[in-house]
């Protein structure tokens, strides 16, 4: 078994101290910009509705660029056409 | 050996009787012995005293410590949430530029699958029909499950009956193989009569029905509820 000394306890103490007070500031730093946001969310669920929301564009981009080569190849065409006959752009910028 | 062997049993040597000597000296009387071991055992009992203080306090060290390690790990992954969420709506005009590439690339699905439907719409209209299309789906999928299901164990059952093993074996056994595999295609000829009555039943429920939105999605593998969500 190993040992523990003291001053590792000791060290592992003023971490957790450190580590307590850089959250109070983030969790305040959280809490002021929810309420100029008007947002009740947790930070988990606002990190949740983040990543909800990315998966949800590329399975829609998905989507939209497998169907436009649908048409593509039914109209043998290119894919910018089909995208410019829809009135969208190909790119995302 | 020592002296309290069988006399004349031990092996003769010099030392005869050395050891015994020193164990009981001589020179000291069987009370200072036994003091000298009380001594001794007072001793042991102290140290393992010690030995097992030190092990409490070191058990309580160890509490104490993976407490505050539980306690770390525990701040630390708070903070990372907080610091990621922080980050995200300090990120507002990213995060609205996200919804914003949503919205385009569900209107270019919707546009595509609504292409989609009436392009397929009007190939069932030159085939005859959604209905048409159905009964040349279910005609299909028959033959598919004749050939796949009866072809190949029939194939396969003439092979074993044909084969020089089979004809070896006695005319009991013989008949037993026939009876177990004609059982085994009794099952597959069921199930398949199952498969068919399933898409039986669904060419009835289209009766009279068009090709509709989500069906087109289902048969080109398309997420229905991602590119049209209530």
């Amino acid at each position: 078994m190993l040992t523990i000394t003291d001053q590792k306890v000791s060290r592992t103490k003023n971490e957790v101290a450190e580590l307590k007070y850089r959250h109070q500031q983030l969790q305040e730093e959280f809490n002021k910009l929810s309420a100029e946001l008007n947002s009740t969310l947790t930070p988990k669920q606002v990190m949740d509705q983040h990543i909800k929301r990315l998966k949800e564009y590329n399975e829609l981009r998905d989507a939209g660029l497998r169907l436009t080569q649908l048409i593509s190849d039914e109209k043998s065409c290119k894919v910018k056409d089909v995208f410019e006959e829809m009135g969208y752009s190909m790119s995302d910028d | 050996m020592d002296d309290t062997t069988i006399i004349n049993s031990s092996p003769v040597s010099d030392q005869k009787g050395k050891n015994s000597m020193e164990i009981c000296s001589p020179t000291k009387t069987p009370v200072e012995s036994v003091s000298k071991y009380k001594t001794a055992g007072k001793h042991l009992v102290q140290k393992s005293r010690e030995t097992l203080e030190d092990h409490k306090l070191n058990t309580q060290t160890r509490l104490l410590y993976n407490e505050l390690s539980k306690q770390k790990n525990l701040y630390k992954k708070h903070i990372d949430n907080l610091a990621q969420a922080i980050k995200i709506i300090k990120a507002g005009e990213k995060e609205s530029r996200v919804l914003e590439l949503i919205e385009k690339w569900r209107g270019v699905a919707q546009a595509g699958m609504s292409f989609m439907l009436n392009s397929a719409m009007l190939k069932i209209t030159k085939l005859g029909g959604y209905e048409e299309l159905l009964k040349k789906e279910l005609e299909a999928e028959r033959r598919k499950l004749d050939y796949q299901i009866n072809d190949n164990l029939q194939d396969d059952m003439e092979q074993v009956f044909e084969s020089e093993e089979f004809l070896a074996l006695p005319e009991e056994m013989q008949q037993e193989y026939r009876d177990q595999m004609n059982e085994q295609l009794r099952e597959v000829q069921n199930r398949k009569d199952k498969e068919i009555a399933k898409l039986e039943a669904k060419m009835k429920e289209s009766a009279g029905q068009e090709m509709t939105m989500q069906e087109l999605s289902r048969r080109i593998k398309m997420d229905y509820m991602l590119i049209f969500p209530e």
